[in-house]
């Protein structure tokens, strides 16, 4: 029946079961609305869910607001249903059409014998549409997500740092495994490993009886139990480091975890390719590792369940190949002439890469650096980021990339350039401070980049520059056109939306804000609002509807640039024809959120509202 | 009672109950797939039927029946254009038992359907052949109405513009596949009540309905 297959495509009835869907047709009514009649026949009808399947409807509240715009698919009526209240909201018909009528028993019943219809209507009631889809994929599939404390399978074995080198190589010995945690007063104080009792003691020839203390990793990297695998793996690549002490809550050691561990998790996974590209040995061999990332990532993305995982993944593997071009130029140069970060800018340094991000980086160099010292970074630049393009990373257009004189300077040379851009923004200055102000160090002394963090995190704090760019915010807007339709523009002749300018973007955009406004230095979105739950300049409800507008988005773009990968199609732009209902419901929602949110930091930050 | 005193008592009856608001009564959309076009020659294939309670179509209460006609019956190019293959006749049902489940439907109802010369002429053949009585309050045609109203509007009416599919475009209702009786006969009921509720009268009656130009 034509009926029944419209409803095999409209959520939740999607989810139904064949038996129960047959129930549901058995009890659906159908009615035709047109404007005369509608109020009379909702009347007569109510309470129950209504689901349009023809015509075009707003659902007004009783003062005459718009609440939603309906077309085909969309529900109305449940609120009533589930909270027993009186309804007092009005339908307006623009277009005639059939609505499908399910009456209150119906839907009752429904609620009880499936738990997915159930929800379904709870969080939508909630305005939480934007999260309904995630609990269908199953969780023992993402690998990632496991916390580190599901894989730490011993008691940490562990001894005092007082203890002589070869006793602690025979607690090793003994335990059959090649690194042990020194633990003074429950709390970690360092690490021993096999090749420090190689490198360190024995290459050495320091006596058998001498400390551990004297040769151990002093206040290693270490993860905290409740963080994710890949939390773990992402401090393992970007430290170099195989072997990882795990903490819990309190900084008492509760095991370790070696990249091994990691591997037996899941073979087929991208830790391979990370692991891969750490080990090549020429430029030739990186590219041909780097060129498998596309099918990595096909099939790693049909098991992860967040899609903040995958621009996680692929920003460690910029990383990584960004680390291993380093050192393939310092195997021909000699080792680095002064001390430096190598910086990630703009998606890699938010850790939102996706498969068509370009390049954007940078180079923190010491002060006072005579010429050859400068021509050897000026040669690393380059190298670097013509072996990245090679690697499948494109070049940035704009030109933001250490091979630019432009883009690499010392603490004082970035610090005025940042002031210049915050005490006279241009457009393009404003531009330049999106993408600088999201920065991570790839390569190079933590400490170093800390201070210039720091130091620039302090100019960011200016109440006309934060203003200017809450007035940028909002020049951009969301294509919602009136009464909340989706506006498309036809660029190539197909009516699409751009969900990176008109969504992603501007919820990273929104989240930098405050986080300037707040002086945090995590440069990822996610990390951001995650930090700024404790602000009281955004309420937690707008945060977390971000956050769920912003993993919505980006998944959608992902799927997306899944699906046309390899072809010449536009790799952000959307048809929101193609989205199933829901999809477009939810896409709806993103939108309005992101535009609430809009006027939320223009009302804020810029003292001429928006 | 004399039987022609029934037939007087019954006519007045459905005099009475037809000068009601047309919302007060009830209507039968029914949509019949046939071998051929000719009620006395052709076969009935499927048949389907649904209650119209203004303004709710029961989607629940909707019937399909198909018959199989024992088993000589040569569907001819019919299987292609009604979709019905060897497997439908398989869960084939009896007609008496379905004509006689149509009869007290169509009781106290008015029926509808999208040109009244076919299906009408069928349930005749059907009266006669079963002796099972098909007796609605009345007959409204989609179809017909729908003429009338383009003939007042515009005058001459292509006959392309009266199909099923072409009549409920003018009144904004989805596009369904045709050919399914119950697909069509839920379709016609859909077109019905929008014919219905787009005549803006105060009061209509079920009679003015029918005779609405």
């Amino acid at each position: 029946m034509e009926a029944s297959d419209f409803l095999k495509q409209c959520p939740p009835f999607d989810e139904l079961q064949k038996e129960h869907l047959s129930w549901v047709i058995s009890q659906l009514q159908s009615v035709y609305l047109n404007e005369e009649n509608c109020n009379d026949v909702m009347n007569s009808m109510r309470p129950a869910l209504f689901i349009v399947r023809s015509g075009i409807f707003d659902l007004r509240s009783s003062d005459g607001e718009l609440i939603e715009r309906l077309e085909s698919g969309d529900l109305f009526g449940y609120p009533s249903l589930l909270t027993g209240r009186e309804i007092t909201n009005k339908l307006k018909t623009l277009k005639d059409g059939i609505v499908y009528v399910l009456p209150e028993h119906a839907f009752d019943r429904l609620r009880k014998v499936s738990k997915q219809f159930e929800q379904y209507f709870i969080k939508a009631h909630g305005q939480r549409l934007l999260t309904e889809r995630k609990a269908n994929t199953t969780s023992e599939s993402d690998w990632s997500q496991q916390t580190v404390r599901s894989i730490v399978a011993k008691d940490p074995i562990s001894l005092h740092s007082e203890t002589s080198v070869q006793d602690a190589a025979r607690l090793m010995s003994n335990n059959g495994i090649s690194s042990v945690l020194v633990v003074d007063d429950n709390q970690l104080v360092g690490i021993l490993t096999d090749r420090d009792l190689r490198n360190r003691v024995i290459a050495e020839g320091l006596p058998l009886d001498i400390r551990v203390s004297a040769v151990m990793t002093q206040l290693p990297e270490s993860v905290n139990e409740n963080r994710s695998l890949m939390d773990a793996l992402t401090v393992m690549t970007s430290s170099n480091i195989h072997h990882l002490p795990v903490i819990n809550d309190n900084n008492q050691p509760v095991g370790m975890i070696t990249a091994t561990d990691l591997i037996r998790q899941q073979r087929s996974d991208p830790v391979f390719l990370i692991s891969a590209i750490r080990k090549s040995e020429s430029k030739k061999q990186l590219i041909e590792e780097a060129a498998k990332l596309p099918d990595y990532l096909q099939t790693f993305a049909s098991r992860v369940k967040q899609t903040s995982v995958l621009g996680r993944l692929m920003a460690s593997v910029t990383d990584g190949m960004t680390r291993q071009l380093i050192k393939l130029y310092e195997q021909e140069h000699g080792a680095a002439p002064a001390a430096y970060s190598w910086l990630a800018f703009g998606s890699q340094g938010r850790e939102d890469q996706t498969l068509s991000s370009d390049q954007d980086n940078g180079l923190l160099l010491s002060n006072g650096l005579s010429k050859s010292q400068k021509e050897w970074f000026a040669g690393l630049g380059e190298y670097v980021c013509e072996g990245l393009g090679d690697c499948g990373v494109p070049l940035c257009p704009g030109n933001i990339m250490a091979s630019n004189p432009e883009c690499r300077g010392t603490i004082d040379e970035w610090k005025e350039k940042f002031n210049g851009w915050i005490t006279s923004p241009t457009p393009k200055a404003l531009m330049y401070c999106q993408i600088f102000f999201d920065s991570r160090p790839v390569m190079g002394e933590g400490r170093f980049y800390q201070t210039y963090r720091e130091e620039i995190a302090k100019l960011a704090n200016n109440d006309m520059f934060l203003g200017n760019l809450a007035i940028l915010v909002n020049k951009i807007q969301v294509p919602l056109g009136l009464f909340n339709r989706l506006r498309t523009s036809d660029a190539d002749g197909e009516d699409t939306i751009d969900i990176k300018r008109y969504g992603i973007a501007l919820i990273n955009d929104i989240a930098r804000i405050y986080s300037l406004k707040e002086g945090l230095i995590v440069p990822g979105t996610v990390a951001r609002l995650k930090a700024l739950k404790e602000s009281r300049l955004l309420n937690s409800k707008d945060n977390q509807s971000l956050l769920e507008a912003w993993e919505f988005l980006t998944q959608l773009r992902l799927n997306h640039q899944l699906k046309v990968w390899g072809t010449n199609k536009p790799k952000n732009a959307i048809d929101p024809d193609e989205l199933s209902t829901l999809s477009r419901r939810q896409l709806k929602s993103a939108f309005r959120i992101i535009k609430e949110a809009q006027q939320g930091v223009g009302l804020k930050f810029s003292r001429q509202g928006y | 009672m004399g039987s022609w005193l029934q037939q007087l008592a019954n006519w007045y009856d459905r005099r009475q109950q037809l000068k009601q608001p047309w919302q007060q009564l009830r209507y039968v959309a029914l949509d019949i797939e046939s071998t051929g076009l000719s009620p006395t020659k052709h076969d009935i294939l499927s048949i389907a039927w649904v209650s119209i309670h203004p303004p709710a179509i029961q989607l629940g209460n909707a019937q399909y029946h198909v018959f199989a006609h024992g088993q000589e019956i040569d569907l001819g190019q019919s299987p292609t254009i009604h979709g019905l293959t060897k497997d439908d006749f398989v869960h084939s049902s009896d007609p008496k038992q379905t004509f006689a489940m149509l009869s007290r439907a169509l009781n106290d109802a008015v029926m509808v359907c999208h040109h009244k010369g076919m299906d009408w002429g069928f349930l005749k053949q059907v009266e006669k052949a079963y002796d099972i009585p098909m007796k609605p309050l009345a007959v409204f045609d989609t179809l017909a109405f729908e003429k009338k109203r383009l003939e007042k509007a515009k005058g001459a009416v292509r006959k392309d513009s009266l199909t099923l599919s072409a009549c409920r475009k003018r009144y904004g209702l989805p596009d369904y596949s045709s050919h399914h009786a119950l697909t069509d006969a839920i379709a016609c009921g859909e077109l019905f009540l929008a014919q219905a509720y787009s005549v803006n009268e105060n009061e209509l009656t079920a009679k003015h309905l029918l005779l609405k130009k």
